[in-house]
């Protein structure tokens, strides 16, 4: 199915009317040349060193570390630079060859209402750490529609004059927030600074105060200020060879190379709740097909001496140390939540993914008197490192940028997605300019035809021959393990957590396999695909994926529970309709998304933002607002009395955007009961069984490495059993067998279509849904 | 892509050198958008120039979420916006450069359609004619267009295919 965007065509007049004149090519060269030369000035050069106080201290410590050196040996010297890392919570790793400084006291600034408080300062011999809280921020500070606010860029001016770039604040839409801003190192003897807040990030400028001065007076830090020791790992000497082709048992020791990428536990920080590790991945060695770029790796799985999975979470890489330049060095950090294990423990990496730009010479012939509007049909598959896309004709046509006389435009169909291709003419006749391939694509990582194209001064002519490149991904494989040694503790060992029903070993199984649906199993199911208007993106099936129809496009669809209606949300708005499949009739119920058909098929929940829920009849009739009296609810389901509703609400403050709670809602008597708690990577999404006796739901799990975890639960929360849980993939949006015993999973892999996936949550039986590629959304008799 | 785009970051915050490869990747739609602004190549040099100073020295402190360029117009957006303070705006530049085309006549219709839309498109309020530009000046994705206006990105594309589809009822 294609990607088209509504209007095609018209998009491309509109581009040709807001066409701008090309760039001076002097200008872009000149400009590249000085920011080169500005960025080779940034660079801790030793000519500029020796003028900077905190490089001074750096160099003195070095000194000293040389003459120690010699004098006592490198084995303590290792422990006393061991001693100049430090992790602070909320600021992480810090260099202590300088004393540690903070904030003398807060800091409060209220003008027309908005209050600026710095909180908390950390200064180290590398780096400042600031922490701002903003309150009072009107909504209508903040602009409607479209409009942009205001950069909220912060600087520090120190005392000295120096003016320390780079901090940021934003709203982000909020009442209230707090912002982290990092600056470079504030040299020993500059004990005072002005923070100078150009405006409040994302509000309109004049909106609110702007040019706000804070004055802030930095201290020596209390000397029971928490300062972990960081333990960094020696690299030994000898590690596992380097071959491509390694097949032998390693020994395994903190670091290990294959296929040429060394993966390293470098160090490691005891830290409140867990221990975080600090280690890189260097790709120094590793030989790719084409000139290319690291872009992610596998989720790193912790394993225990007896083979059992810990949980383990790669964190943010907020305060990761970037001041080492190497170009071919991956830093990552990971925590675990527990301090206790069965030691050794293993950390595997299973692959790494570079982006890499193959090229494939390709030749046309244009003939000796091409004319615009000519076509040449070409039908044929390129290959670019295992990723194939069928080059299906090219067409000369009027350029669309005015400097230019003609295009070449290559139309082509990428049935994988994500794929590009630049096209470029290896011998141009005339200053030439290859433009990457857009329109009809409509964009982003989805399959579809796709387009590329050349511009010629000229009508090009003749055999013309044209590389033809992309960039894709390539993955090199390995295992790649590495030992830890945690240090001894006195805490008991916790129990290991039973497995997921679905977990990524599983779901590879189960994606190679072609099982029948379990005998008796059927029904019909609703489900979306990702396609956009004017092509369809609802479809009712069969479960096994016969009697396929396209219904219409929207979103948030529902089926009805006789299977004969569907409410949704309009395409073009906020509007909630109800769709009969048998007669195309439509019904209007109100503004409003994400309905929910009553057990009985009578009413229909739905919200209507920003004030909350309604309910109506399905004829349209008897529109009422639902006062739940819990602000920013989402809708989870029925129970089977068709009175009682489950939502969840949002925890705390409007900030709290992961903490949610389950609850329900009587319509008839008003009375609202709380059921559980939860915390979720996104808006809570849930389904209630027809029974009422479960709830299936997407929460967090440490671990879960923001992939997301499928739940079921009784509805107080109790009998929780973990049913999906992948690395790399995300799971979610369970929906319930008409007869209560199976879920249906959604799966998305990157770059994939999403795929269903059958679970049954009492007895982990898993049968892939091979036939329907989208999400599925209702699953009726 | 964005997982292109990470490697580069990593990249250039690790050292500014390779900072180079950003620019080489941005500078085009930045300088459209930043031309479309100021409706003058002079003026949309010195933009671009600004611009692109400003996210060098301020990269490493740069947290990539998923959009550089939404980052990068942001400082694109605050640099034109420091210009305007001092300089009157210019509508939208549209339509400003000639198509030449072999059929004369084929010509003048298509000069005429390209003028009538152009003319529309001028007609519209600034926040719309920035979605457009955003769209097919600058050509950012829907994502990227989200992540810079903090709005969601089926609000962003619903804004502007009903935009679109308003100019084209106009034009019909």
């Amino acid at each position: 199915m294609s990607k088209t965007p509504p209007f095609p065509e018209f998009e491309e007049n509109v581009r040709a009317a807001l066409a701008t004149p090309p760039t001076d090519t002097k200008f872009v060269t000149n400009l590249r040349s000085k920011l080169i030369a500005k960025a080779h000035d940034m660079l801790p050069q030793t000519r500029h060193f020796l003028h900077r106080p905190a490089w001074r201290v750096a160099l003195t410590v070095l000194l000293v570390l040389l003459a120690s050196v010699l004098i006592i040996g490198p084995q303590r010297v290792l422990a006393q630079i061991r001693g100049l890392l430090g992790y602070i919570p909320g600021v992480g790793i810090v260099e202590q060859s300088a004393p540690l400084r903070v904030l003398a006291e807060p800091v409060t600034m209220t003008r027309e209402g908005v209050t600026l408080t710095v909180t908390e300062a950390v200064l180290s011999a590398d780096k400042t750490v600031i922490f701002v809280k903003i309150e009072g921020v009107p909504a209508d500070a903040y602009p409607e529609g479209e409009a942009m606010g205001c950069l909220g860029n912060v600087d520090l001016k120190l005392s000295n004059g120096t003016l320390l770039e780079g901090g940021y604040i934003s709203g982000g839409n909020w009442n209230s927030f707090e912002s982290r801003l990092e600056y470079g190192p504030v040299p020993a003897q500059v004990n005072d600074a002005v923070l100078l807040v150009a405006c409040i990030g994302g509000t309109m400028p004049g909106a609110l105060p702007e040019n706000w001065e804070i004055p802030l007076r930095f201290a020596p830090a209390p000397p029971d200020m928490t300062v972990a020791p960081v333990i960094e790992l020696s690299t030994p000497a000898a590690t596992n060879p380097p071959a491509a082709d390694v097949t032998s048992t390693p020994v395994l020791s903190n670091t290990m190379t294959r296929n040429g990428i060394t993966f390293t536990l470098e160090k490691f920080v005891e830290v409140e709740d867990g221990y975080q590790l600090y280690g890189s991945l260097d790709l120094s060695g590793a030989t790719l097909p084409a000139q290319g770029y690291f872009i992610t790796m596998a989720v790193i799985k912790m394993t225990d001496a007896n083979g059992n999975r810990i949980p383990f979470e790669a964190m943010q890489s907020e305060f990761q140390d970037n001041t080492v330049f190497d170009p071919n060095k991956v830093s990552w950090i990971y925590r675990t939540n527990q301090k206790a294990f069965t030691a050794p423990l293993t950390l595997t990496l299973s692959w790494v993914e570079m982006q890499i730009a193959p090229q494939v010479p390709f030749e046309l012939d244009l003939g000796p008197n091409p004319q615009i509007g000519q076509t040449w049909e070409i039908n044929r598959d390129l290959t670019f490192e295992r990723h194939t896309v069928r080059l299906l004709s090219a067409q000369l046509v009027k350029s669309d940028d005015p400097q230019w006389a003609s295009s070449l435009k290559f139309t082509y169909e990428d049935k994988e997605g994500g794929i590009f291709i630049n096209v470029m003419d290896d011998v141009p006749q005339k200053p030439l300019i290859g433009v990457r391939g857009g329109g009809g694509g409509g964009g982003g990582p989805l399959p579809g035809i796709k387009f590329a194209r050349m511009n010629y001064r000229e009508i090009p002519g003749g055999l013309r021959r044209i590389t033809i490149s992309t960039s894709v991904p390539y993955r090199i494989n390995g295992p790649w393990q590495v030992i830890w040694n945690p240090p001894s503790t006195t805490e008991s060992i916790p129990t290991s957590a039973p497995e997921a029903c679905l977990t990524s070993e599983k779901w590879e199984q189960v994606k190679g396999q072609h099982e029948a649906l379990p005998v008796g199993m059927g029904g019909k199911i609703l489900f979306t695909t990702d396609a956009m208007s004017p092509d369809m993106n609802v479809f009712i099936s069969n479960l096994d994926g016969s009697d396929l129809r396209g219904l219409f496009n929207g979103y948030y669809p529902a089926l009805s529970p006789d299977g004969m209606r569907v409410a949704y949300m309009l395409e073009t708005d906020v509007f909630v309709n109800i769709f009969d499949i048998n007669s195309g009739q439509i019904t209007s119920l109100g503004t409003g998304t994400e309905p929910l058909w009553s057990p009985d098929g009578l009413r229909i929940l739905f919200y209507s933002p920003p004030d909350g829920l309604y309910l109506a009849n399905a004829d349209g009739t008897g529109l009422q607002k639902i006062e739940t009296g819990s602000p920013r609810g989402n809708l989870i389901g029925w129970l089977p009395d068709n009175q009682t509703i489950v939502f969840s609400a949002q925890v705390g403050d409007i900030y709290n955007l992961y903490e949610h709670v389950f609850k329900t809602y009587n319509l008839q008597t008003g009375e609202t009961k709380s059921l559980f708690s939860i915390t979720t990577i996104k808006t809570p999404i849930g389904a209630i069984s027809p029974d009422g006796q479960w709830i299936a739901f997407n929460a967090r799990l440490f671990g879960d490495n923001l992939n997301g975890a499928v739940f079921i639960s009784r509805l107080d929360g109790s009998e929780r059993k973990l049913v999906a849980m992948l690395d790399n993939t995300l799971a979610f949006h369970p929906v319930w067998s008409p007869d209560g015993k199976w879920l249906i999973v959604n799966i998305v892999e990157p770059y994939k279509p999403t795929s269903p996936v059958l679970v049954n949550p009492f007895t982990c039986q898993v049968v892939r849904l091979e036939s329907v590629r989208g999400e599925v959304q209702s699953w009726r008799p | 892509m964005t997982d292109d785009e990470t490697a580069l970051i990593a990249a250039a915050q690790r050292n500014p050198a390779d900072f180079a490869a950003l620019y080489d990747r941005f500078v085009q739609p930045v300088y459209r958008y930043l031309y479309s602004l100021a409706g003058n190549a002079d003026d949309a040099q010195d933009l671009t120039a600004q611009t692109f100073l400003a996210a060098l020295e301020t990269l490493s402190r740069y947290r990539h979420r998923g959009h550089f360029i939404a980052w990068l117009f942001r400082i694109a957006h605050s640099k034109a916006m420091d210009y305007f303070r001092h300089k009157p705006q210019v509508a939208l530049d549209t339509a400003g450069h000639q198509v030449e085309n072999a059929d004369p006549l084929a010509d003048i219709v298509y000069r005429e359609e390209i003028g009538r839309l152009a003319a529309l498109i001028r007609s519209l309020d600034d926040s719309q004619q920035e979605l457009i530009r955003l769209r097919y000046v600058a050509e950012l994705s829907f994502a990227e267009m989200a992540a810079l206006l903090g709005r969601r990105e089926d609000a962003v594309k619903k804004s502007l295919y009903r935009l679109l589809a308003r100019l084209k009822s106009q034009m019909e």
